[in-house]
């Protein structure tokens, strides 16, 4: 006779079950068959071929254009990722460590923000970055106007302006659970201000900072409304040459394909991303201090 | 080693004042507790004294130098916090090694110093381990060995042994006054168990309402409590309210519902006849017998309604009038009826007396309907507390 245990996860795990179905028929499924389609020849007018070929991606790996925009498209989310982070954490910090009633407002505003959709963003960018904007007037003393828009410069700024509202409401999640009094514990034994924030904080909000830095990266990757506005079509990003070839094309098979190749990229950039942080024992040691605990016992057994 | 001066500090949270005006001057090498119950302003102190707190008035000085502005990470502190705060990033020894760490030591000795800490807090195994695979006391000790490790001027410890069962307490808390004694090094330490800042400090501050009530020798504070909340905070008191009618040589003579008490009078308090008076004796120098035997001066009739058994004695809850219980320290060996007619007596010189005041709080006001049992909420006994005051 099968006996139960009053801990036995498994019951609960039966749960799970309809919103895996539920994946599985809104994201497997539609994934499924635009990657099979991109093994296909497109016969033009919208139609695909019966024959399996691997054209497509011959195409896109040897012309420089692809795989230019490709390398660009990740060159331009890492830089916005990295600008994000940096401008975003100390906003993050002093968010999450904040005790007043202000504090609850601010994260009204970031959320507020984080919805405000990107065409709208954009178009308030526009104006600014324009060449008789307010930020070449403000430059003026400086140098000449510069060309914002229309350059992988002004589509940073787009994605940064984009995805930061995102960044520092999830930093300052993962901030706020490191508790004020490991930072007293640091200066008082000694730490300087640097020293808390890079021995201490740094490495305890490593894992989620690294997590939400991923976010903004892999939204940033599949952005197109900010580089089609602010990159003027000078900006050539992948999901741009996508909707290109979707539309202007018509090539469904091979906007698949490149679809497929960007879907692949930003999965496997972070799953490499992942293992990188996985390999410090560190962090696999606080999540899960059970198999720590276990490999201690085992050791010492041994 | 630093003498540490608490210079008139107040301080105030949205109009609550939470310190108001704290004067303590911590001699060099001294243990110094600050005592009192939840909420009275002990920790908020003891921040200010690391400079997490800035004080609205006064200063802190360390060494006669004014440190109020001075940053905690050049104060030249050791602290343990009541929520241990160990780094849960880094393993045992990266945690004790902390500020060696931050004070640039080579890794050789720094190695070396937290084998001899690990060993120090019994726990030369765990060096390894991160804090999450320790126990609540476990990681109380590593809190302990990370504040001593680099020697400091001033360590401040925040309840450090709260977490730990009784007898694991003792054996710290005599391992702290072992280390602090050695090293000399001058120690704030903060708790509410009475019995713990009895036994390991060389004078106690004594807080209640962000103000010192008393500060003393811990056997000062026991044996001339000068107020009645210093008589209820540390061991036991029972109380009588009265009235002063008569001043004789050497002793007041007080009238209360039940008749009348002597008290020894003392120099530094004033007495007018008339006035309202509240006497206090603790429940071991009290003697109960069943019938009227005794002589001595201060005797009360009443009734035994409860008796507790506590381990080492037998507490007997006397009623003496409605309004009125005693809780007196009785032996095993002669064991009373409850409901049987007894009398309790006390020697004049074990007599406190104070001007009366309401407070509710130590059991002594109007409007307390039940009858007078004052019992302090500890858990330790009185007598366990007279005998660790006696080790001392
Ligand atoms: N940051 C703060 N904001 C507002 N009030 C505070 C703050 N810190 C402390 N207080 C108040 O100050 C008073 C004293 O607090 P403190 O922490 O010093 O008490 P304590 O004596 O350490 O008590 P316990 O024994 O419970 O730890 C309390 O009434 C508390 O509510
Ligand atoms: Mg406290």
């Amino acid at each position: 006779m099968p006996v139960t245990l009053v801990d036995d996860p498994r019951p609960w795990r039966l749960l799970l079950i309809i919103p895996l179905a539920v994946s599985f028929v809104l994201f497997a499924f539609p994934q499924a068959y635009f990657i099979a389609a991109s093994f296909h020849e497109n016969l033009g007018y919208g139609r695909i071929g019966e024959e399996w070929t691997l054209a497509n991606y011959v195409r896109v790996f040897t012309d420089p254009l692809y795989v230019g925009s490709l390398l660009r498209t990740i060159g331009l989310s890492a830089l916005s990722a990295s600008i994000c982070l940096a401008i975003g954490f100390p906003v993050s910090y002093v968010i999450a460590r904040m005790t007043s009633r202000r504090k609850a407002t601010l994260v009204g505003l970031l959320v507020a923000a984080m919805f405000i959709t990107p065409v709208v963003k954009d178009v308030g960018l526009i104006i600014l970055l324009s060449q008789n904007g307010v930020v070449n007037q403000a430059l003026s003393v400086f140098s000449k106007p510069l060309g914002w828009l229309g350059s992988e410069a002004g589509v940073v700024v787009g994605l940064v302006h984009f995805t930061l509202p995102l960044i520092v409401l999830l930093l300052g999640t993962v901030i706020s659970t490191v508790p004020l009094s490991l930072e007293e514990a640091a200066h008082a034994h000694g730490a300087s201000r640097a020293r808390v924030f890079y021995g201490v904080i740094i490495p305890i909000v490593k894992p989620g900072m690294i997590a939400a830095t991923l976010m903004v990266f892999n939204l940033a990757m599949g952005a197109f409304t900010t580089p089609a506005l602010l990159g003027g079509g000078r900006v050539l990003t992948f999901p741009i040459l996508i909707q290109r070839s979707v539309i202007l094309d018509v090539d469904y098979p091979f906007a698949a394909s490149l679809s497929t190749i960007l879907l692949v990229s930003v999965f496997c950039l972070n799953v490499l991303a992942g293992y990188l942080m996985s390999r410090q024992g560190r962090f696999r040691r606080m999540a899960s201090p059970a198999p720590a605990a276990v490999s201690t016992f085992v050791k010492k057994a041994a | 080693m630093a003498r540490v001066t608490l210079e008139n500090l107040a301080k105030w949270y949205g109009g609550q004042n939470v310190l108001d005006i704290v004067s303590i001057d911590v001699k060099e090498g001294e243990f110094l507790t600050l005592l009192g119950p939840s909420g009275c302003g002990k920790t908020t102190t003891l921040r200010m004294v690391a400079g997490f707190v800035s004080p609205d008035t006064g200063r802190v000085l360390f060494n006669g130098t004014d440190m109020t502005r001075t940053p905690t990470q050049k104060r030249r502190l050791g602290m343990v916090f009541q929520d241990y705060a160990l780094f849960p990033h880094l393993n045992v020894a990266d945690n004790v090694g902390f500020a060696l760490r931050a004070a640039g030591m080579p890794k050789a000795d720094i190695s070396k110093r937290v084998r001899e800490l690990l060993a120090l807090i019994r726990l030369p195994a765990v060096g390894e381990r991160f804090p999450s695979e320790l126990s609540g006391g476990q990681q109380q000790r590593v809190a302990i060995a990370r504040a001593l490790a680099h020697t400091p001027a001033v360590l401040l410890m925040d309840e450090p042994l709260g977490a730990l069962d009784l007898k694991l307490r003792e054996a710290m808390q005599h391992e702290l006054a072992v280390i602090q004694q050695k090293l000399g090094i001058t120690t704030i330490y903060v708790t509410h168990d009475q019995e713990e800042a009895l036994s390991l400090s060389n004078r106690i501050a004594l807080m209640r309402r962000g103000k010192i009530e008393q500060l003393g020798t811990p056997r000062e504070i026991y044996r001339n409590p000068a107020t009645p909340f210093a008589a209820f905070f540390l061991g036991k008191i029972n109380f009588v309210p009265g009235k002063l009618q008569e001043k004789q040589a050497g002793a007041y003579r007080i009238s209360t519902s039940k008749g009348m008490l002597l008290c020894p009078t003392k120099d530094e308090r004033k007495f007018s006849l008339g006035d309202q008076v509240l006497v206090a004796v603790r429940p071991e120098h009290l003697r109960i017998a069943e019938v009227a035997s005794q002589n001595g001066s201060n005797v009360l009739p009443g009734r035994v309604v409860r008796q507790k058994f506590t381990g080492k004695v037998v507490q007997y809850e006397v009623r003496v009038d409605e309004m009125t219980s005693f809780i007196v320290d009785g032996t095993m060996d002669r064991s009373i009826e409850s409901d049987a007619p007894v009398q309790v007596a006390w020697d004049v010189s074990a007599t406190y007396l104070y001007p009366y005041e309401d407070d509710q709080e130590i059991g002594v006001g109007v409007a307390s309907t039940e009858p007078q049992v004052v019992e302090v909420t500890g858990k330790h006994e009185a007598n366990t507390l007279s005998e660790s005051l006696a080790m001392t």
